[in-house]
């Protein structure tokens, strides 16, 4: 696990006994730090309550794109189906997860509204290119090399769900009503479950080096981006 | 703030592997061989943490050129998920 310091010399090769998801999850942790030191950044910060609907409308610029994206993969991953078993094996998981996500983004702009954003404001905001470039970035993957990419994009999205604590602090500290905070609690709930799901269905794909290429490369990008947006929110402040 | 777990002799060996990273010459010769590419640039591997090390060995060039790009990636390294998830 990265971060833990040992007394190994030898920077051999790993024996492939890991699973891809948990070799997934190092890539990811690999990158982490500076979108932790972000997040930190933005939910202690002395103004985050008027910074906090600020990143909502920046992160529903994101999700709004979840379903979409998830359903042009699974379309081009059906197309690759009877001759490729990994796009196989990533259709049916994307059928059953792109079910669990309908909707969120219908759940952040009711959330905003209690915030007192309405939902026009909201769509008219123009996207960051920041924003663009995290997700036209799985859109090539998928439609130009091969739609497995976007698991990685999905490990990431899925795999730092809130916290109750985190919630109630945020409560706390910014005086919004709790209803406000519904789209990160049900994530909080839902997360923990839909990344195990995540997990079991990449160690059940055939994956080959190349695949787990895009993977990590989708991955480490998306985290760079989520950490690049959320220092954007914070510049806005300034 | 959140400060990486690592000791001041980590956070060197991680700050010259950083910049050994950002030269794509190394890179192409870290992903070939990272043993010999830390050898040849002084790096001492033992204070190199085992979870990076292992992770960057199994990196593609073009993923170092990822973790090269996301600037303090590997001084913030022990800022570890754990750290992550207790933020959010």
């Amino acid at each position: 696990v990265a971060g833990e310091p040992s007394s190994a010399v030898a920077l051999g090769r790993r024996d492939g006994a890991s699973s891809a998801s948990a070799r997934l999850g190092h890539k990811i942790d690999l990158v982490s730090g500076p979108l932790a030191l972000a997040c930190e950044r933005l939910f202690l910060h002395p103004r985050l309550t008027e910074l906090l609907p600020t990143y909502l409308v920046r992160t529903h610029t994101i999700i709004r794109a979840t379903v979409p994206l998830m359903e042009a993969a699974a379309k081009r991953a059906r197309t690759l189906a009877g001759r490729d078993p990994v796009a196989d094996g990533l259709a049916r998981y994307l059928a059953r997860h792109i079910e669990e996500e309908q909707h969120h983004d219908e759940w952040l702009l009711e959330d905003l509204e209690l915030l007192g954003v309405e939902r026009s404001t909201v769509r008219a905001r123009v996207p960051s290119p920041t924003v663009a470039s995290l997700v036209g970035s799985q859109y090539y993957w998928a439609l130009h090399y091969h739609p497995v990419a976007i698991l990685g994009y999905i490990s990431v999205m899925e795999g730092f769900p809130p916290s109750p604590q985190l919630i109630d602090h945020l409560i706390a500290a910014t005086g919004h009503p709790p209803a406000a905070f519904r789209t990160l609690a049900e994530h909080g709930d839902l997360d923990p479950h839909h990344r195990d799901e995540l997990a079991q269905a990449i160690d059940a794909l055939p994956l080959a080096r190349e695949h787990e290429i895009v993977l990590g490369l989708s991955a480490m990008t998306s985290v760079d981006s989520l950490a690049r947006s959320i220092e954007e929110v914070l510049e806005a402040a300034v | 703030v959140a400060e990486s777990s690592y000791g001041q002799d980590d956070g060197d060996e991680l700050r010259k592997l950083g910049e050994l990273l950002e030269n794509a010459e190394s890179r192409r010769s870290f992903a070939k061989d990272p043993d010999k590419a830390l050898d040849e640039a002084g790096i001492d591997a033992s204070k190199i943490p085992e979870g990076v090390r292992s992770t960057l060995s199994e990196l593609s060039e073009d993923e170092l050129e990822v973790i090269a790009r996301v600037k303090g990636s590997l001084l913030a390294a022990g800022v570890s998920r754990k750290h992550i998830n207790e933020i959010f």
